[in-house]
């Protein structure tokens, strides 16, 4: 990655581990409900994409699928294909809205878009496997557990986000 | 992020979310509503099990009479639970046990797949309607 600064390279690092952490470490909590899952992992990759821009992101979730794929021994599996394929989706949805929309989206927004288009994604993908399942039997439960988890990450990343900014530029001090 | 928050401007959500993510939550929110409404109130209790694998079918069984059924899968054998209530995954070999938690289907067109065992249970009416309005392959 040409043009980079040691800070950035060092934050995406830093990114990519807290990625495959959190996903790893989610993981093993127990989940509600099936298809249910809040997607912490997701929450680095968000932040990279704010911060660092589309290919950064890509990276730092290519880093969590591998790596959180060879520590939790998914790798290769059924699910591994699918949360490959639906983590991927999402970020390319979020990239190009955010490019589109320019600005008209928060974090939150964005986060929210991601998280929906993981949940469609990934039922697409596990009808390859199972030849079909009723798509529209997980329809609604998909939808809302995507506008919670979704608004729950963008606003954490959100928050991260404008820690980073603040730290990078530390705003003035107050006059007076 | 270009331009700059004042502190603890963030913490006023209705600050941060702008109109096309209200638009957007709304529209998602109509989206779950509609089609959980489409799913309870357009479709009926089913009268019979389907159980497929790989798209075949592996066994029918009637919402009757309680009764467990063990069926060979990919990883090796679940244990399918029927009664007048509906059917469900009794156990399973499935590393996650997804299928299992899912619990109790009763409708028509109500699946539960089981994807590393590559097995499926779905809820149908006593002619073999899934009532599904369509189903893509």
């Amino acid at each position: 990655m040409k043009g980079m600064s040691a800070r950035e390279v060092a934050r995406i690092g830093l990114l990519s581990s807290a990625a495959v952490i959190l996903f790893v470490l989610e993981g093993l909590a127990p989940r509600p409900l099936p298809w249910m899952k809040l997607g912490l992992g997701n929450l680095p990759v968000l932040v990279t994409l704010l911060i660092h821009g589309v290919g950064a992101a890509f990276g730092v979730s290519g880093v969590k699928l591998l790596l959180g794929g060879l520590l939790s021994g998914s790798l290769g599996g059924p699910a591994f294909v699918i949360g490959a394929g639906a983590g991927w989706a999402s970020l390319l949805v979020m990239a190009v809205s955010r490019r589109v929309a320019g600005g008209r989206f928060s974090p939150i927004g964005l986060s929210i878009l991601g998280a929906s288009t993981h949940q469609l994604a990934q039922l697409l993908i596990a009808q390859f496997y199972v030849g079909h399942i009723g798509l529209l039997s997980l329809l609604p439960l998909s939808l809302l557990s995507g506008l919670f988890s979704g608004g729950l990450i963008g606003l954490l990343g959100f928050w991260i986000c404008k820690k980073i900014e603040m730290e990078e530029y530390p705003p003035k001090e107050p006059r007076g | 992020m270009t331009g700059r928050l004042a502190p603890g401007e963030m913490a006023r959500l209705w600050q941060v979310l702008t109109r096309a993510d209200l638009v957007l939550i709304c529209l998602l929110g109509l989206g779950t509503a509609g089609s959980f409404l489409h799913q309870q109130l357009g479709s009926q209790v089913g009268a019979e099990v389907v159980v497929e694998m790989d798209g075949e079918e592996k066994g029918r069984f009637p919402l009757g009479p309680p009764l467990k059924v063990s069926i060979e899968g990919g990883l090796g054998i679940s244990e399918v639970e029927i009664g007048p209530g509906g059917a469900r995954f009794f156990s399973a070999p499935c590393p996650h046990g997804i299928c299992v938690r899912q619990g109790w289907v009763r409708r028509q067109g109500e699946t539960v797949a089981c994807v590393p065992n590559r097995l499926i249970l779905r809820i149908v009416g006593s002619t073999g309607e899934t009532g599904m309005d369509a189903i893509s392959r």
